[in-house]
């Protein structure tokens, strides 16, 4: 096996067509990040000196220094001071799943023991998954649905929780998984034509999109009802396969992504899906990678200004959650209710750390993780599960 | 030669062997330029310090791989998706042993992320043990144990493909 797979490893490096490096984009996305991570710095210097002041240093604040901001319109205007996590109040322990240690809190029940694993949640529904498989999460019980760990993307729930799709993968082969999770039963097992699909979400027409990641282009549908399953004709070529979200009655695709632009919020294109299966263009609108709430008011989505909730009736409008700046959110935000945001946070972490950085540590283990409560509607964000607990729990996509 | 000129040609002469070496951490051409950008971003800013370095090479493979492994976190931030798509392989020569590389390639791209990286780290940058766990962060007995979890994931897929499922239930 060594040798097999010294010769297999050679063989795929050695056949690649490599493209050549765009150095200017380099360079500039590399001094963007210098901007920014001299501006994080600002922010907690500021606020160490505040504290210190505070303290007791001895110095008093003169209303001279308050009139006095700095140049108008100057090149540099000095930062709030930032908000850390012991700021922020305590709140009560999640009330979907979640992991305490290496146990698993379902609900009223006991903890499940060991239970612990990465979850997705979605109207009122739970599963979880590692490498042993994936099972539905129940009150003070786990049922084990499919014993393949799903790859290379997370379940997806429909709308109401009624329905969990996901990939497995074989080698070349990929298998789309259906289960009706109010009994606990699969529904389908269809083999495709690659395994090189993911499923970004099912539509509230009982509709599984499955989506080829290098080529939105190549894009199924499989109808839970009917059983049917086709080709989507008239999808938009979209780097990376990337589906940004599922409507009630087709998706979206990315359009721009804000680390590429340097806008704000990155945005999509989004379509219907008709009964023939032809996707059909409607808007693009200012939504990237994001997760909707179950109502389907509200949208929760990262931008360069942090994470915002949108009304999903006026996307202009939006209200910023107040994230501690002292560490970085770990993983998708999830909706808890119609109204809370669940986030996983690390203090530990940078905006250098975030790309991988050996200097701050990788892998963010789950004992240093915080889960965090946020309101969507004021923005205030509030201590839900303190460090070693909230497991790796993650959002799924959805409008 | 200022810092961004010294950059740029460190960048440019090593891209095509980080890049080789990024594709095998996530098995996708597009995923595999995401991760080289974004971890020669962190080298630039890092990089008067980087130049400095003994081995900046090394540090440039080592923010690479780790941000490779954790990728399946940070890219659920950005929502990014990897693909395990496999490349257009000759069929294998008698000499290159029994086992199918156009089956073995797509396993190993199915593997998790840490596991990917302990068998790139340890058959293809032929690094041993001690060194892929320095480089990981992590001790020598869980390089041991990753490596010994993945290939038996590769054999139990080799064997998998033996008699694999073809019903369609559609």
């Amino acid at each position: 096996m060594d040798q097999d797979l010294r010769n297999t490893l050679a063989r795929a490096s050695e056949g690649l067509a490599v493209p050549e490096p765009d150095l200017p984009g380099l360079l500039a996305r590399g001094r963007l990040a210098v901007r920014r991570r001299s501006a994080a710095r600002r922010r907690a210097l500021l606020a160490a000196a505040v504290i210190a002041l505070v303290l007791g240093v001895g110095a008093a604040l003169s209303l001279s220094s308050l009139r006095d901001p700095g140049p108008a319109g100057g090149p540099d205007p000095a930062p709030e001071p930032g908000l850390g996590l012991r700021d922020l109040p305590r709140g009560a322990p999640p009330t979907i799943p979640y992991c305490t240690g290496a146990d698993l809190v379902t609900g009223t029940g006991a903890p499940v023991s060991g239970g612990c694993q990465t979850l997705v949640h979605r109207g009122g529904s739970t599963i979880g998954f590692d490498d042993e498989g994936v099972r539905l999460v129940d009150d003070g019980r786990l049922t084990l649905l499919d014993p393949r760990r799903p790859g290379p993307w997370v379940p997806a729930l429909s709308q109401d929780g009624r329905y969990a799709a996901w990939i497995t993968s074989a080698g070349s082969v990929g298998r789309l998984l259906v289960f009706d999770l109010v009994h606990a039963t699969r529904v389908a097992s269809v083999e495709l034509p690659t395994g090189q699909v993911w499923v970004p979400g099912i539509d509230e027409l009982g509709r599984v999109y499955v989506v080829n990641f290098e080529n939105t282009g190549q894009t199924w549908v499989f109808d839970i009802r009917s059983g049917a399953m086709g080709r989507v004709r008239g999808m938009p070529f979209s780097r990376g396969g990337n589906a940004t979200y599922v409507t009630a009655d087709g998706l979206a695709l990315r359009d721009s992504f804000y680390f590429d632009t340097g806008e704000k919020t990155s945005t999509s294109v989004e379509g219907v899906v008709t009964p023939d299966r032809r996707f059909v263009s409607r808007d693009v609108v200012p939504v990237g990678w994001s997760s909707w709430s179950t109502d389907r008011r509200r949208v929760v989505q990262e931008t360069r200004d942090g994470f915002w909730v949108q009304s999903a009736g006026d996307l202009d409008h939006h209200v910023r959650l107040q994230v501690p700046t002292d560490g970085r959110v770990a993983a998708s935000p999830v909706w808890e209710s119609d109204d809370t945001v669940l986030m996983s946070f690390d203090p530990t972490a940078t905006p250098g750390s975030t790309v991988g950085d050996p200097d701050q540590g990788f892998g963010m283990p789950t004992r240093r993780t915080w889960t965090l409560r946020c309101e969507a509607d004021s923005g205030e964000c509030e201590v839900a599960l303190g460090p070693g607990n909230g497991g790796d729990v993650r959002g799924s996509m959805y409008r | 030669m200022g810092e961004d000129e010294d950059f740029a040609l460190f960048a440019a002469a090593r891209w095509s062997t980080l890049y080789r070496l990024a594709y095998l951490l996530t098995g996708s051409r597009p995923a595999a330029e995401d991760l080289l950008q974004v971890s020669l971003e962190t080298v630039y800013v890092k990089w008067s310090r980087v130049r400095r370095m003994e081995a900046p090479d090394a540090y440039v493979r080592k923010v690479m791989v780790n941000a490779a492994v954790a990728g399946r976190r940070r890219l659920a931030r950005r929502r990014e998706v990897l693909s395990d798509r496999t490349p257009d392989l000759p069929s294998s020569s008698p000499e290159q042993g029994v086992l199918d590389h156009q089956l073995l390639w797509p396993l190993v791209c199915a593997l998790p992320s840490r596991q990917r990286a302990v068998i790139v780290l340890r058959f293809y940058e032929d690094l041993t043990e001690a060194a892929v766990a320095d480089l990981l962060g992590c001790s020598v007995g869980t390089v041991k144990s990753q490596s010994h979890d993945a290939v038996r994931a590769l054999r139990r897929g080799i064997a998998a493909a033996g008699d694999r499922e073809v019903v369609s239930e559609s």
